[in-house]
């Protein structure tokens, strides 16, 4: 009946699925990671890998005051307060061991600097510096060393394996999965069925379903296929609808975020969006290029930046001075694909960007007078005692565009990860559930780099608790 | 100088003239008065518009214009923005099937003002306009079939393949290079091509690169790396085209871990064959060796011991059928021997002791001359004793077997 037999069975090689997989092994247990697409990796390896933590070493070299009850006061803020308190106080408070984990047994090494990330009120995020992952980003590179331990340890990465069933005993305990190997997603069909045995447990680390447009809208009827993705292509709800249909308790689907940092001139994620995130919120301003004028605090939550900027008729610009931009590792890359353009001059600027010269002078230099006293009276963006870089030529201009890019929502599970049931609100045995496809704990809104954060903490806490789950007796059948 | 009452009259005496112009102008051409209702049109006019079924309407109705009064009219067909063709600036002839454009001009001052409106036929502009537009949607589904050809292709193809340009950056890759290499097309898209394989062999892979000729295509088996780090044999198979004026690379990339698996099961049954063969060979020798070693015992046994006793008997023997029949072992005997390398030749028995002795000075190298110096006999004897050995051992008659020939290697 079983082809094969694992301890724990882990879906999905992201941060949370690989995490799982790792501190599994670790406890002693065979695992087996399956991973639907032909790359390992998911939407973890293209990602920006910075990583939010709070009253971190960094933050108390620098001076910065903070702790976990305010990270989780600004996460509760931008979630309008639909997020579950219990989950947010795991995921604040372990902030810091997840930090320690990836630099630590990782290997990962970060700059020795902090981004002021969009939602946050004081600096929290660690970037991958770039000696690491080269020109790969953040994310490739602590999916790289994630994978070199997965080998290490003798952890089997299945290419091409795809969930297409869990299998449960009559007592409703998850003993297996049904998977199709040899899988060519996306034809949904394709791949031989085999049923594989998990005698512990089974961990779900998904993803979102950004990509899946059917999905999408189902929850969100305005997310038309016309919105394009940030995310890869396999970034759809195949293991939800799994999950949902064992008994899964969905929660927060219709919050689907979209980002605020891609570019109109290049298809997905691409090399713009770093650019806008690293240093254009931050040290840049987003200006509409229809008045000329700002609109919205380039530092606040996603939510708010994009529903700002999708409103009818804004052409959102953003515009970065030549100091600030020259710092980061790749504008060579961003100027050769078009996707950031250089301007000498503000004139020069208006005339290519279809922009009012005179109220873009205007507004350069009240947001420069602004930066020089340390407030923004004028939309109340915080500039913090960090880094102040005036909007001074040579202005590095990029066009953006909102894509879909992030699901809040998923299906519930409790501090200790489980995955819990829709009927009695009680875990379904031997079922766990990490990162993005969990829900609940964002709310309404994530706020910046707290992804990765997220991924790691309850993908530990996934793969520890499945492995400590006692081995059940033989399969009645 | 003329003044203006003169002009006034030249004027009126041309007015025929005028008339006759605008009968004869080959563009249809109608005046409105003031109110814009149609009051004159030419003799073009009359194929659109027979029976001077035009006059008296309203120039907007008779145009088919959707305007309701003479302001609208005029505001439409002097908007500077429509284009020769627009709609809104032409007049379709329902019964000629004549497309026309309209040109609208006041004439005379405003409030008694008239207009006159040129009706320029411009069919063939707009047959023109479509055969091109029809042109431009043909060709253009030539080229995306060509471009979905050449997609499928590219991704279709069973090997990787990774467009790299002149800062060695890949700005395009397939599925198969994405997969061979665990990398999301975004990871591998933008970084550099050396990075693909492992540090020993980028030296390698850059002089491959920067060497390579227009129209030559050259492989190399290079080491190369896989996401997680573990290294695998790889054909790197490179090939460039020049584009605008800069080279872009096409490399095409397998991995041949398991053609080198086969390979090294190759080299270890051959080398597991090999020493079978040198041990079976060993046995062999071994048995040749003995089986010389035997033979050989037997031949010298015959040589040396037997024959001899056998020919002393020979002498002794008074009776000619015994002798016969002794010689008939002795054949047999020296038989046994053929093929060992103490083989007796069988004619060599039957020689005398002066035969022997000769054929030994012979074997020596010496020629007929130095023989009879050294055995002291003439010339004629010694050839005598040369043509009784040469009967003897049976090589008379043939010229080519010389007989120094026949007895090198022979024992005497």
């Amino acid at each position: 009946m079983f082809k094969e037999v694992f301890d724990v069975v882990v879906v999905g090689s992201g941060f949370a699925g690989l995490a799982a997989a790792i501190e599994a092994r670790l406890a002693g247990c065979t695992v087996l990671v399956i991973e639907k697409m032909r790359v390992p990796g998911g939407n973890s390896a293209i990602s920006g890998g910075m990583i939010a933590v709070a009253a971190s070493p960094l933050q108390a070299a620098l001076g910065i005051v903070d702790t976990p009850e305010q990270l989780a006061n600004d996460m509760f803020a931008a979630g309008k307060g639909l997020n579950d308190p219990r989950l947010l106080r795991v995921v604040t408070e372990g902030s810091a061991g997840a930090l320690l984990w990836t630099q630590s047994y990782l290997g990962i090494q970060f700059i020795e600097n902090l981004i002021h990330g969009g939602g946050h009120s004081v600096p929290r995020i660690y970037s991958i510096s770039s000696s690491m992952g080269g020109s790969m980003g953040g994310g490739a590179a602590i999916i790289q060393a994630m994978l070199v331990k997965c080998r290490e340890l003798g952890i089997v990465v299945r290419m091409r394996c795809t969930l297409k069933g869990l299998i449960q005993d009559e007592s409703g305990r998850v003993i297996g999965v049904d998977v199709a190997n040899f899988h060519c997603y996306p034809n949904s069909e394709s791949g031989s069925r085999e049923m594989l045995r998990a005698e512990k447990g089974v961990v779900l680390a998904c993803g979102g379903f950004a990509r899946d447009v059917g999905f999408r809208m189902t929850q969100d009827p305005r997310l038309t296929a016309e919105f394009e993705s940030t995310n890869h292509p396999g970034a759809t709800a195949e293991g939800l609808v799994v999950a949902l249909k064992c008994g899964a308790t969905p929660v927060h689907l219709s919050w689907i975020q979209l980002g605020p940092w891609t570019s109109a001139d290049e298809k997905g994620w691409g090399v713009g969006a770093l650019f806008s995130l690293l240093m254009g919120y931050s040290h840049g301003i987003l200006v509409d290029a229809t008045t000329g004028k700002r609109f919205i605090n380039e530092l606040t939550d996603r939510l708010s930046r994009t529903q700002h900027m999708a409103m009818a008729g804004r052409v959102p610009i953003l515009i970065v001075g030549g100091e600030a931009a020259v710092e980061y590792p790749y504008l060579r890359q961003c100027l050769k694909r078009g996707v950031v353009k250089r301007y000498e001059s503000i004139a020069d600027l208006a005339e290519n960007q279809a922009v009012s010269r005179e109220t873009l002078e205007r507004t350069i230099a009240t947001y420069n007078d602004s930066v020089v006293s340390g407030t923004d009276a004028e939309l109340g963006k915080p500039l913090n005692a960090q880094k102040r870089f005036l909007i001074a030529p040579p202005f590095f201009v990029v066009r953006l565009r909102p894509k879909v890019h992030y699901c809040n929502g998923g299906i519930q599970i409790n501090e200790q990860s489980q995955v819990l049931n829709l009927e009695t609100h009680q875990p379904i045995p031997g079922l766990y559930a990490a990162g993005e496809m969990a829900g609940g704990i964002h709310g309404a809104c994530r706020i910046s780099a707290m992804s990765t954060t997220e991924c790691i903490v309850f993908g530990r806490l996934a793969g520890a608790g499945a492995a400590k789950e006692k081995l059940v007796g033989a399969l009645v059948s | 100088m003329r003044n203006r009452r003169q002009n006034a009259g030249a004027r009126r005496s041309l007015a025929p003239l005028f008339e006759q112009a605008f009968d004869a102008a080959t563009d249809v051409m109608m005046i409105a008065d003031r109110r814009g209702l149609v009051v004159r049109t030419n003799h073009k006019a009359d194929e659109c518009f027979p029976n001077d079924c035009a006059i008296g309407l309203p120039l907007w109705n008779v145009l088919g214009l959707k305007c309701i009064d003479l302001d609208t009219a005029k505001a439409q067909l002097l908007d500077t923005r429509w284009a020769l063709g627009a709609a809104e600036r032409t007049y379709l002839c329902k019964s000629t099937n004549l497309l026309f454009d309209i040109r609208l001009v006041g004439i005379g001052k405003d409030e008694r003002g008239s207009y006159l409106l040129v009706l320029h036929d411009i069919t063939y502009l707009a047959a023109y306009h479509s055969q091109l537009q029809n042109q431009i949607r043909e060709r253009t589904a030539v080229l995306e079939r060509s471009q979905e050809l050449l997609r499928t292709v590219f991704q279709g193809v069973g090997k990787g393949i990774v467009l790299v340009d002149e800062d060695l950056e890949i700005v395009e890759c397939n599925q198969k290079a994405c997969e061979i290499f665990g990398l999301n097309e975004n990871n591998i898209v933008g970084t550099d091509i050396r990075s693909l394989c492992h540090e020993d062999n980028r030296p390698q892979l850059n002089e491959l690169l920067v060497t390579l000729v227009e129209q030559e295509v050259v492989s190399r088996e290079l080491t190369a790396v896989y996401f997680d780090k573990r290294t695998f044999p790889a054909v790197f198979t490179v090939s460039s085209v020049a584009r605008d004026n800069k080279p872009l690379w096409i490399v095409i990339t397998e991995d041949i871990s398991e053609q080198k698996t086969l390979e090294q099961q190759l080299i270890a049954e051959k080398a597991a064959t090999e020493e079978a063969n040198i041990a079976l060979r060993g046995v062999l020798k071994n048995l040749q060796n003995e089986r010389y070693e035997l033979t050989g015992r037997i031949s010298r046994a015959i040589g040396n011991d037997i024959v001899p006793a056998l020919q002393r008997l020979g002498h002794e023997l008074k009776n000619e059928p015994h002798r016969q029949s002794l010689r008939y072992i002795e054949g047999l005997l020296v038989s046994l021997t053929s093929g060992t390398d103490s083989e007796i030749r069988p004619g060599v028995l039957r020689l005398s002791k002066t035969e022997v002795k000769i054929c030994k000075y012979v074997q020596a190298g010496l020629g007929t001359k130095e023989i009879c110096t050294v055995m002291n006999l003439s010339f004629d004897t010694i050839q005598t004793h040369r043509r009784n050995i040469r009967k003897k051992l049976g090589l008379s008659g043939s010229r080519e077997t010389s007989l120094y020939a026949y007895l090198a290697g022979c024992k005497l």
